[in-house]
């Protein structure tokens, strides 16, 4: 069985975020960048189907520049056979559409037997790549999947909707989209570190159409006000309960 | 062969060592990616470890084990990765970062002094049954020493060994005392006499009758880590589960220390570090007077004092660990001699380990101490973590040798090294006269050169005073051993700084090594001092003072250490966190 993950390298949520004077990029100088934390999930699942599966082998796939690198050697890392790089220049540019075009065009190539992905980006939010993808290869895609079980050449894929779940059954190849809890990724190992140097990561050039999307402005998040004590009498908490409720509106 | 102790006389342009500077790419992945287990894995679960919770402990270990922790020096033959020295400290002091003592006594005891009794003096045999049981982290190991009446001096042991009537068996009796991991392990390295005289180690494992453990030691901290006594009651050891020949238990002993005491040294330097952020975060939010408490020059100075003794610690560490791998790398791989010639290249660093373990367990102590402090009466209490800290803490300046043990093998060592000429100290003390103005273009530089001539002078002085009865002599003993760590730590940070040059760190470098050759430089002069006056008349005296003063005259080197301070700190409150290299 051949599995292909779609991973994107993206700045660790904890890393401080500098927009630059152009108001469209972030300045990348001093910050920590990190295998997209949903696209982990989808890296873990690959690797036990492929536990699961013999003679399986995991290619992972990503769009980016030279830094990208190192996410796509921390999931080989954690066990994935090889990797390709997509490499474009400016990438920070590069809209949803364009990323899912190029990976559609280089899956065709693998012609895996599944597709994963994270639900979206911890840096952006667009959660259009699963979808995208899946249309431009038409295939069936399935998004935000707690619970994936491979038989006979279909998948059958647990998730999460208002006040319950459902279960889905799906063709295979197909696209499947990882959400929070399918799984806990696991820690590369040591020696895994070490192989992941030696294993294939092949970089191919992509030459960049004009995108459709464009970014015209970044902006900070609004800074949270000041705190407000309202007393410290015991008519205070009838006081802050009122005000909760009324103007905060969180209860 | 590099030898153990060169860095008393290398020339400083000639002395080079390791510096975090220079790590390779799989060193720094692997400091990320243990960061990242500690952090997110172990820290959340420090205050669950601490109610002594075995089968947590024992997940965690099985963790380590699939990562490759438990054994980063072990060979592949038997499990381990296979890596250098310099890789296991990495891995160890990003562990520290989980700020769990306890668990980090545990696996140190596992990962040391059990282990390597076994890989350096056992046979094949006994290492295939063994070690990679340990690795996988489904076996907890233990090395069980220490005795009621045998603490430092550990070969006063009443523990006995007779040959059974089949001579299949040993029959071990005694009493064996705080021993680590006492109730979890399932296999103990244990030392008894044979016949009464000859000192012997064993391999015990869980099938063998007699082994008993008895209650938990209720200790000031590290209360998550096991800590009981071994009573062997007619403790049947097959004879297949010596250690080595019988009557070598000594060297098993003792050796495996050195390595004992890297590794705690390692894991000290790390847990120092992780204090500096700890404390910093809070004194960041905590506002008094209608500001940041960060912006106060005591508390700036503490955090500046922090990062010199860290940056101490880690340079020190990785000098010993690069020295250590440069000899053992030229060793030929699968020569039946192989572990002992090992043993005997980290042996003849006993005077660096002893120092890593001494100066990283102190700036540990140092850093929680001023860390607590910063939190003010929150750090008194149990709703912060650095209770625990300042509890666990004091356990590293009395295990793996006291430091009061490590300051006599310091001192030991040199002498032994001096009179039986391993490194040409003799020559070095003749060619000093009597005035002690050396150039050099660096001034750091020079006052190395002075210090190392003030503790030439000093050997000298109380090698004439004493001879070989010197190593008797703790009240010299230990200003002297002073000299050797501060003049070890002067050496390293200078040979670091230099090895910094295009570093992007290196002008904070700068400040940082200038400050401390600053401090150790005061500390020799003030520890030589103090033997100066015990050991020599007052002309001798007078005539030391005029040579130190006439040079310190020469050399007209007055550093701003306010101003170098205030830019440790400035640079630690620009990246949140104690990181260099």
């Amino acid at each position: 069985m051949k599995i292909v993950v779609c991973i994107k390298h993206v700045p660790d949520t904890e890393t401080k975020i500098v927009i630059v004077d152009d108001g469209k990029s972030i300045n990348s100088n001093g910050v920590k960048y990190i295998l997209n934390p949903y696209d982990e999930y989808a890296v873990e699942e690959a690797l036990q189907i492929k536990e699961a599966n013999e003679e399986s082998e995991v290619v992972a796939i990503s769009v980016g520049d030279d830094s990208t690198q190192s996410s796509i050697r921390s999931a080989l890392a954690m066990g994935v056979d090889r990797g390709t790089l997509l490499k474009t220049g400016n990438f920070a540019l590069v809209d949803p559409f364009s990323v899912a075009k190029i990976l559609a065009e280089e899956i065709k190539l693998e012609s895996p037997d599944i597709i994963l992905t994270g639900k979206m980006s911890i840096d952006a939010y667009g959660s259009q790549v699963p979808g995208l993808i899946a249309e431009l290869l038409e295939l069936p895609v399935v998004n935000l999947a707690r619970d994936i079980v491979l038989s006979e050449g279909k998948a059958t894929v647990k998730r999460d909707i208002e006040g319950g779940s459902e279960t889905l059954i799906t063709t295979l190849p197909a696209v499947i989209s990882a959400e929070k809890g399918l799984n806990n990724p696991r820690y590369p190992a040591l020696k895994g570190i070490m192989q992941a140097k030696k294993k294939p990561l092949e970089i191919k050039e992509i030459n960049l159409d004009e995108t459709d999307v464009e970014i015209i402005e970044l902006t900070y998040p609004k800074q949270k006000p000041a705190g407000r004590i309202v007393g410290n009498s015991a008519d205070a908490a009838v006081e802050l309960v009122k005000l909760l409720r009324q103007e905060a509106k969180v209860i | 062969m590099n030898r153990g102790g060169s860095f008393l006389i290398t020339p400083l342009d000639e002395y080079k060592i390791l510096t975090p500077e220079h790590f390779t790419e799989d060193h720094r992945d692997f400091r990320e990616a243990v960061l990242d287990f500690a952090q997110e894995t172990i820290k959340p679960r420090a205050n669950d470890i601490e109610k002594l919770d075995e089968s947590l402990t024992r997940n965690l270990f099985e963790q380590m084990g699939e990562m490759g922790m438990l054994g980063v020096d072990i060979p592949e033959e038997f499990g381990g990765l296979g890596l250098d020295k310099t890789a296991a400290a990495l891995v160890v002091e990003a562990l520290a970062y989980s700020g769990s003592g306890s668990l980090l006594v545990t696996y140190s005891d596992h990962t040391g002094i059990a282990l390597f009794p076994i890989l350096w003096y056992g046979n094949q045999a006994q290492r295939k049954k063994y070690i990679p049981e340990m690795m996988s982290g489904k076996s907890l190991g233990s090395y069980a020493l220490t005795e009621p009446g045998a603490g430092s001096d550990a070969l006063n042991s009443n523990t006995s060994a007779v040959l059974s009537d089949d001579g299949k068996y040993y029959i071990l009796n005694g009493t064996k005392q705080f021993i680590t991991n006492g109730s979890w392990a399932d296999i103990g390295v244990v030392f008894a006499k044979v016949d009464g005289t000859k000192f012997t180690a064993f391999i015990l494992d869980r099938t063998m009758e007699g082994w008993k453990r008895g209650p938990e030691e209720h200790k000031i901290g590290i209360k998550g880590s096991s800590t009981t006594t071994y009573i062997m009651d007619n403790c049947k050891i097959p004879v297949e589960n010596v250690i080595g020949k019988v009557g070598s238990g000594a060297g098993v002993a003792f050796n495996v220390l050195y390595i004992g005491r890297l590794k705690l040294g390692a894991v000290t330097m790390g847990a120092g570090k992780a204090m500096i952020k700890e404390a910093l975060d809070y004194a960041k939010e905590r506002k008094q007077f209608a500001q940041s408490i960060s912006n106060f020059g005591m508390l700036q100075s503490k955090f500046a004092e922090m990062i010199v003794g860290s940056f101490e610690a880690e340079t020190v560490t990785y000098a010993t660990t690069g020295a250590l791998d440069a000899n053992i790398e030229k060793l030929a791989d699968g020569h039946p001699d192989y572990y002992i010639q090992l043993q005997q290249i980290v042996e003849d660093h006993a005077i660096e380990t002893s120092i890593n373990k001494v100066l990283s367990s102190e700036v540990l102590f140092h850093n929680v101490d001023e860390g607590l402090q910063v939190l003010g009466g929150y750090g008194y209490t149990e709703e912060y973590p650095f209770a625990r800290y300042y509890r666990d803490e004091r356990i590293n300046r009395i295990f793996e040798g006291t430091n009061e043990i490590n300051r006599l093998i310091i001192g030991g060592t040199m002498l032994k090294k001096a009179i039986m000429e391993e490194i040409p100290l003799r020559d070095a003390i003749s060619k000093i006269g009597d005035s002690w103005v050396q150039q050099h273009e660096n001034k750091d530089a020079m006052r190395i050169d002075l210090a190392r001539t003030i503790l030439l002078v000093t050997l000298n002085d109380l090698i004439l005073k004493y001879g070989q009865d010197f190593k008797s002599r703790q009240w010299m003993i230990k200003p002297f051993a002073d000299i050797v760590i501060a003049f070890q730590v002067m050496t390293a940070v200078y040979a670091r700084k230099v090895a910094a040059d295009g570093s992007s760190s290196k002008s904070i470098i700068d400040d940082i090594a200038t400050a401390s050759i600053d401090k150790r430089f005061i500390e020799i002069t003030n520890s030589a001092d103090i033997i100066w006056r015990h050991i020599l008349c007052s002309d001798d005296i007078k005539k030391r003072k005029k040579s130190l003063n006439d040079a310190l005259d020469a050399m007209d080197y007055f550093p701003d250490v306010v101003t170098l301070r205030q830019n440790i700190f400035n640079d630690l409150m620009e990246k949140g966190e104690y990181n260099f290299g």
